[in-house]
């Protein structure tokens, strides 16, 4: 009796799932949409930074991803700056905040890290919003110095999340001066970029 | 109550081998249906869309690669454009055209309170009006729309109209969606 019972529950919930419904006059029916979203394997955004040309190079091994650095080299006084490009890719519907960090000029000399005194400013111009981004930072530091790994100065940008197309170029200039007395041509100094992104 | 539970048994394996297909080996047999006066029946199908590996859930990620759908249920850029992934079919027979269908659907919503809207496409050819061409309406959460018959000439069949599902916005949020789509059957 008890299995004529569980029997019937189970075929009376198997026609529930799987037959069709019929309604008529004055009735309502309704069919279930079913879906889901998980997260997606692929990247919803990607950042590229380069130096040099202002056309993004094709090959991988020129670009810097995420992070890098950018090398000063033949450093003389009439060509003080290093210029950077930069480009952000977005897919999913989110704001994002892009965070520029970066050191003073370095160099490794002789296993020690090596900060001439100079001072530097970084410009950064997104190119496709009308506003130019001008906000402008400094800092001096003196010799014999450290490696400044902890030392930071920050640029944000906020991408929007409806922006059409998803994209955001920008090119920014680091330029170094007051170091006629410390910088030397000889050595190859660095400045280390760095740049962390989170979603808004 | 053993008898009356049996009975009720065989009535029900009845039905369920009246809505199903069968495979023929030595013959078959077909139930032949009519009617006398007013008969109004609008049948709405099994959700019929299912994934490669049997899921009934639609992956709605249109950024994952591997989703092989993604294309279909990807919102366009003119909306209400093109009917999308075909999730389901109707039925309906009407001897009489003064009747009206209301299809509306809610937002796609999670259990975390999340929602998105989507565009459900309905493509239909109403065979007993000599039309040849097919309709394609589209609905979203805040535009149901009604099907007026009242221009028939009296007798109404629509047969596997196709009801489609296009994302209108990107799903950002994670989790299991689900959507209600109603049907109202009425006399005007």
């Amino acid at each position: 009796m008890r299995k004529l019972l569980i029997v019937l529950i189970v075929l009376l919930s198997l026609n529930v799932v799987f037959a069709s419904s019929t309604i008529t006059e004055g009735q309502n029916g309704t069919f279930v949409i079913k879906g889901y979203y998980e997260s997606s394997n692929a990247s919803d955004c990607t950042f590229r930074l380069w130096s040099g040309d202002q056309q993004e190079p094709e090959s991988e091994a020129n670009r810097i991803y995420q992070s890098g650095f950018v090398t000063v080299d033949g450093l003389v006084e009439d060509s003080p700056s290093v210029i950077f490009h930069w480009s952000f890719e977005w897919t999913k519907n989110k704001s994002y905040q892009l965070t520029f960090s970066f050191t003073p000029l370095q160099s490794y000399v002789e296993r020690t890290y090596f900060i001439p005194e100079h001072s530097f400013s970084m410009e950064c111009n997104e190119n496709i919003q009308t506003v130019v981004y001008d906000e402008k930072v400094s800092g001096s530091y003196k010799y014999p110095g450290k490696y400044l790994n902890n030392y930071k100065k920050s640029i944000s940008y906020t991408a929007n999340k409806s922006a059409n197309p998803k994209e955001l170029k920008g090119t920014c200039s680091l330029t170094v001066f007051d170091y006629e007395k410390e910088l030397s041509a000889d050595f190859e100094y660095i400045s280390y970029i760095t740049v962390e992104f989170k979603v808004i | 109550m053993k008898k009356t539970l049996f009975l009720l048994l065989v009535a029900l394996f009845s039905m369920t081998s009246l809505f199903c297909e069968k495979k023929v080996l030595n013959g078959a047999s077909q139930v032949v249906s009519g009617y006398i006066g007013r008969n109004v029946e609008l049948t709405i199908g099994d959700y019929i869309y299912r994934s490669s590996n049997g899921n009934k859930g639609i992956n709605l990620d249109i950024n994952n690669e591997s989703n092989n759908v993604r294309y279909q249920i990807a919102p366009t850029q003119v909306p209400c454009t093109k009917a999308g992934l075909l999730v389901g079919k109707f039925n309906l027979i009407s001897s009489t055209s003064d009747i009206t269908l209301e299809i509306s659907h809610d937002k796609l919503h999670n259990n975390g309170g999340d929602s998105v809207d989507y565009e459900l496409a309905v493509d239909y050819v109403i065979k007993s009006d000599n039309s040849t061409s097919d309709h394609l309406k589209f609905i979203t959460s805040t535009t149901p729309y009604t099907f007026d018959f009242s221009s028939g000439n009296g007798l109404i069949i629509i047969e596997d109209a196709g009801i489609y599902f296009r994302l209108s916005e990107e799903v950002t949020e994670k989790g299991r969606y689900e959507s209600a789509v109603t049907f109202k059957l009425r006399s005007k």
